[in-house]
């Protein structure tokens, strides 16, 4: 140590300048090349370099407007928004490394029972190792979310989304129809109303941070959302769980394939109930085929209306000053227009037969006759003015036209289609448009445009919707007098009383047509049966036939106009709808407090 | 030693590096506030936490500056040895007293922590300085020079690398690679050295997968957005952003947690997002001014010593800065190492400042020599060099009795003795010094000055004469 802390050394080193100057060199050169770098990086790259920073932290996001609340004409929701959670996974976040090999395995059975997917189906989203994020599962009840928020996985993410509920379930949900997982309308009204509900979606741009928190250096520019309308519908809740459920019970006790019942406001025509045979659960939309979310029978089942179309081919007829009230046919049974056509469906005759008659008996061989009266013109005229062949324009997706085989249209038209079509073969109708072609026969003549949505609001302004008489197409008479053809029909007809008060008033009943006995008691209600053959696809019938009934009521200030349709019943002429029907008109006169005349019940329908 | 009077401390050496670290608390407040908000709920903590290291540094430097440098040769080899024997100790130290962020590098006892590398850092430069200036002609053989200083500096970057800390065992390779080559080491040496210090740094960065990933990520950082790419890619978006005249200060929209180590490592990228092209470029010509000043110190030192430690300190604080700035201009692979006296850091600023305290003490203490006097007789004259002497030529012509025009030299009755004694001392502000007298015999004297000394070295009092003792003497009363 005492050699080293001699103050001076013994060999001074000959310190050279240049090699200070050249370590110095070396620093400026090294220097200068960071200077260089910087000016590439800072001067010219400065537009793609800060576009591409922008683009991180510049962000334009979208805010979702509220979706529309589908509520019924009293108030219910049928329709409405919460927030679930979407399970995310950020698979890079997942280490698969050597201190835990297995942890995609073991997350991927946690997760399973959770989410309801197979764990190896998991484990392969969990692997897929060139994305950021991957969705595992959406819509999660609040219990799962919670489970899956206490494992703490940190390559796990919840994020809350906007999810479309139905409280109401099964309830009217072909009327209300699904809106799917991106919130986009489907079908029934949600479908056809979708813009209307969606609204407009605003946006936001601001500046975040890397955990997306706004970082406000610069303002943020936000574009508010427009939300979407609440639209109240005409559906009356009560008439609607009351076709609901008798249409249910038809379908059990008489082993009905299908089918629908459809209520309209006579006046005004505004749906008050359809219910059809086609029930599902829209919260679960996607557990059912499409064609049954997607179908609405009411609207889409195109069928032949049968004997139901009598009525309107004589208040066509009527309307056309072709015959009278008092006008008389032969009707011996059967009729030669064509080979093997066309007879009553008991082939039995009933002369004279008056158009009175026609209903009473549902007489093929009359009305085809009174048919031919009315002529081509004047009965095809009828047709486009009773809105046959045409949709009717209800707010709801998936509507059917029916079909008409117009003679200026039609190919090879003759003049056995206009024959058959007077007792309803050879013309396809859905439900709806045959409805609101009866409910112009009910309200004295007016065919009024058929309507769902009664209301709709949109911030905080409301537009009811207001009834709309398309045109006027029958005079007042005419209607009243084939309101009380069918009221005859029904207190009298075999067919009508054979289920309902044939045992207790038998000895009462007139088959000549004087006085019967009421099929509701304390009302006049308009009713004919229809029973229709369903073509099989290849040119001809199947076995089984669609029983049909529609009618009015009551008909001295009619209220509703009710269609009950039953496909395949058990029993083949398919009157097993008559009860249905009349049991759907009592509910519905009871709910609605309509007053019952006395004067119409009869004294064997009293004693219960 | 102390035989003459230790001058002003270089000024602008002192204003650029209060000027720097000044500068520094302002970025590092403006790159940590929100993350310190974020994470501390106070925008200030960090902030708050360097300027008291700053004060405390700046403390330690003027403390460093009144000291002889020269009085460290008698530490140089414990230096080494309680550096070593650190360095060791990290190495087999439990983890919980060592680890930080994945590395050995801390001896963490209680609140108090230090990194041994940093430490290391001066042990190399005052134990190769003092080695390498007593060593002479000897370090140009390989067995005396180049071997055992390289066994040296391998036990010391090897212990460094182990850690692993790849970036401060390149800095102190370089310092000792700097102080080696200004010492006078043949260049075939250096050529050997460098090209085995190449294969090993090459082995060092092959044998770890995290090295070798850097340089595929640096060769092209957007293809890995995620592994490694992230912060160089978001580096260079902060200097993207910055253009010309940058976003303003206080603006960087990447200090929001996009940028990670914002205000430590990478805060040179939010200077040139918020101060542009312009500020960056100030900060690096601030350094680049460091290095001139610092290696002007030492080419003008008369003590090899002086002049190796200023090499090796200016080449510490200049390379640092400049890798740091290179990390973040992604112009080489990524390492971590902070930027002197700016990026965030107790330990660190302290040392840096005890460094700069250091140079600045061999531009008190150390002998100068003038600008126009040259050691190197082979090296041409530059310009520079060429000027003072026309001009002095000139003022001497002027000033008919040829004595320097400082006042207080210019009009004493001392003797010749005492002037060439304090004649060193007219390089009391470094610019200044080219105003040499003229008279051809007082140069000579002045030139001649390190042999007249090195031949009174066997004296026992201070190596300086009767005479000068007397001087000197009398020179104190005078200060006193």
């Amino acid at each position: 140590m005492a050699a080293r802390t001699a103050p001076t050394p013994q060999h001074q080193p000959l310190l050279s300048r240049w090699r200070i100057n050249a370590i110095l060199l070396i620093c400026v050169v090294f220097a200068l090349a960071n200077a260089h770098k910087l000016f590439e990086v800072q001067v010219q790259r400065h537009d793609q370099l800060s576009g591409l920073a922008q683009s991180e932290f510049r962000q334009n996001r979208t805010i979702q407007p509220a979706r529309g609340i589908i509520r019924d004409s009293t108030g219910g929701v049928l329709a409405m928004n919460v927030d679930r959670d979407v399970l995310g996974v950020a698979p890079p976040l997942i280490d698969d490394d050597v201190a835990d090999p297995n942890e995609s395995d073991r997350l991927a059975l946690l997760l399973s029972p959770l989410i309801g997917k197979a764990p190896s189906e998991i484990k392969q989203l969990l692997q897929t190792k060139d994305r950021e994020y991957v969705v595992l599962a959406r819509r999660l009840t609040p219990e799962v979310s919670e489970q899956i928020r206490a494992l703490k996985n940190t390559a796990l993410s919840l994020t809350p989304e906007p999810v479309r509920v139905y409280p109401k379930g099964m309830f009217a949900a072909n009327i209300v129809g699904v809106a799917n997982y991106e919130n986009v309308g489907i079908s029934g009204v949600e479908g056809y109303n979708n813009s209307l509900l969606a609204g407009v979606a605003g946006s936001l741009e601001a500046e975040i941070d890397s955990a997306a928190n706004s970082i406000w250096i610069d303002p943020p520019t936000v574009q508010e959302p427009r939300d979407g309308a609440d639209i109240t519908l005409t559906i009356d809740p009560t008439a609607q769980h009351i076709a609901e459920e008798e249409l249910q019970n038809a379908l059990i006790n008489h082993g009905a394939s299908g089918g629908s019942i459809t209520v309209m406001d006579s006046k005004t025509g505004a749906i008050l109930a359809m219910a059809t045979s086609n029930k599902f659960d829209p919260n679960r939309y996607t557990e059912y085929q499409p064609e049954i979310y997607n179908k609405n029978g009411a609207i889409t089942d195109q069928y032949e209306p049968g004997s139901t179309f009598k009525p309107i081919n004589l208040a066509i007829g009527l309307q056309a000053k072709a015959f009278t009230v008092n006008s008389v046919v032969d009707d011996p049974g059967f009729i030669a227009r064509a080979p093997g056509c066309c007879a009553n469906f008991d082939s039995n005759g009933h002369s004279p037969m008056t158009p009175e008659n026609v209903i009473l008996y549902s007489s093929n061989v009359g009305a085809l006759q009174y048919a031919e009266m009315a002529g081509e013109e004047g009965f095809y005229q009828g047709l486009r003015d009773f809105g046959y062949g045409q949709p009717t324009g209800i707010e709801l997706g998936g509507e059917e036209a029916g079909i008409v085989q117009w003679p200026d249209t039609t190919a090879d038209w003759r003049p056995i289609v206009l024959s058959t079509n007077g007792y309803g073969q050879g013309i396809a109708v859905t439900p709806l448009q045959h409805l609101r072609a009866m409910s112009a026969i009910a309200n004295g003549g007016n065919l009024m445009q058929p309507y769902i949505i009664q209301e709709w609001c949109e911030r905080g302004e409301c537009h009811k919707v207001e009834p709309k008489v398309l045109r006027t197409i029958i005079d007042d008479n005419v209607a009243m007098d084939v309101a009380k053809m069918m009221v005859r029909a029904a207190n009298n007809n075999y067919a009508f009383q054979e289920d309902m008060w044939w045992k207790q008033c038998s000895a009462y009943y007139d088959r000549q047509g004087n006085g019967g006995v009421p099929l509701v008691p304390g009302y006049n209600i308009a009713a004919k049966t229809g029973t229709s053959s369903i073509p099989d696809g290849r040119g001809g019938y199947e076995n089984a036939t669609i029983g049909s009934v529609m009618g009015f009521g009551p008909i001295e200030d009619s209220r509703f106009t009710v269609l009950v349709k039953l496909d395949r019943t058990q029993e083949i002429w398919g009157t097993k709808a008559i009860p249905v029907y009349a049991a759907v008109f009592k509910r519905l006169l009871t709910h609605y407090q309509v007053p019952p005349n006395p004067e119409l019940v009869h004294e064997c329908q009293i004693e219960q | 030693m102390n035989d003459r009077v230790p001058r002003k401390p270089d000024g602008m050496l002192l204003a650029l590096v209060v000027g720097l670290v000044a500068f520094g608390l302002v970025m590092v407040y403006s790159s940590s506030f929100y993350v310190a908000y974020a994470e501390y709920d106070s925008s200030v903590y960090w902030v708050l936490r360097q300027t008291m290291w700053a004060i405390a540094g700046v403390v330690a430097m003027f403390i460093t500056m009144q000291f002889d440098y020269r009085k460290l040769r008698r530490f140089s080899l414990p230096l080494m040895a309680l550096t070593l024997f650190l360095l060791l100790l990290v190495l087999l130290l439990p983890e919980h007293i060592t680890k930080v962020n994945g590395a050995s590098r801390w001896i963490n006892i209680g609140p108090i922590g230090m990194q041994p590398s940093e430490v290391a850092k001066f042990a190399a430069i005052i134990y190769f300085a003092d080695w390498l200036s007593r060593r002479g002609s000897k370090i140009r053989q390989f067995v005396t020079g180049l071997l055992p200083f390289g066994i040296m500096l391998g036990l010391l970057a090897g212990l460094v690398l182990l850690q692993p800390n790849m970036s401060t065992t390149i800095v102190i390779v370089v310092i000792s690679a700097a102080i080696l080559f200004t010492s006078g080491a043949s260049l075939t040496h250096l050529g050997i050295a460098a090209s085995i210090t190449t294969l090993v740094g090459w082995t060092a960065i092959q044998s770890a997968g995290y090295r070798a990933l850097r340089v595929l990520v640096w060769q092209d950082p957007f293809s890995y957005p995620r592994d490694g790419g992230y912060q160089p890619i978001h580096a260079l978006y902060a200097l993207g952003s910055g253009g010309w005249t940058g976003v303003g200060l206080g603006q960087s929209r990447q200090k929001f947690f996009w940028l990670p180590f914002a205000h430590t490592d990478a805060i040179y990228a939010v200077i040139g997002e918020e101060l542009g092209m312009i500020g960056a470029g100030l900060v690096l010509a601030a350094f680049i001014m460091l290095a001139i000043r610092g290696f002007r110190i030492a080419s003008r030192s008369l003590d090899p010593f002086g002049a190796l430690i200023a090499v090796g300190v200016t080449t510490w604080l200049v390379v640092q800065a400049l890798i740091n700035i290179a990390v973040v201009t992604t112009v080489i692979p990524f390492t971590g190492i902070t930027l002197p006296f700016i990026s965030y850091g107790g330990s660190s600023l302290m040392m840096t400042m005890i460094a700069a305290g250091l140079l600045l003490s061999v531009t008190r203490y150390a002998p100068l020599k003038r600008a126009e006097e040259q050691t190197n007789e082979r090296s041409i004259p530059t310009i520079g060099q060429l000027r003072p002497r026309v001009v002095a030529a000139a003022d001497a012509v002027r000033r008919w009795h040829g004595r320097p025009r400082v006042p207080g030299f210019g009009r004493s009755q001392r003797s010749e003795e005492a002037q060439r004694a304090s004649s060193f001392a007219i390089g009391n502000s470094l610019g200044g010094t080219w105003r040499k007298p003229a008279d051809e015999s007082k140069r000579l004297i002045a030139w001649r000055k390190p042999k007249q000394r090195k031949t009174l070295v066997s004296q026992p009092i201070n190596g300086s004469t009767a005479r000068e003792r007397i001087e000197q003497r009398r020179r104190n009363q005078r200060q006193r």
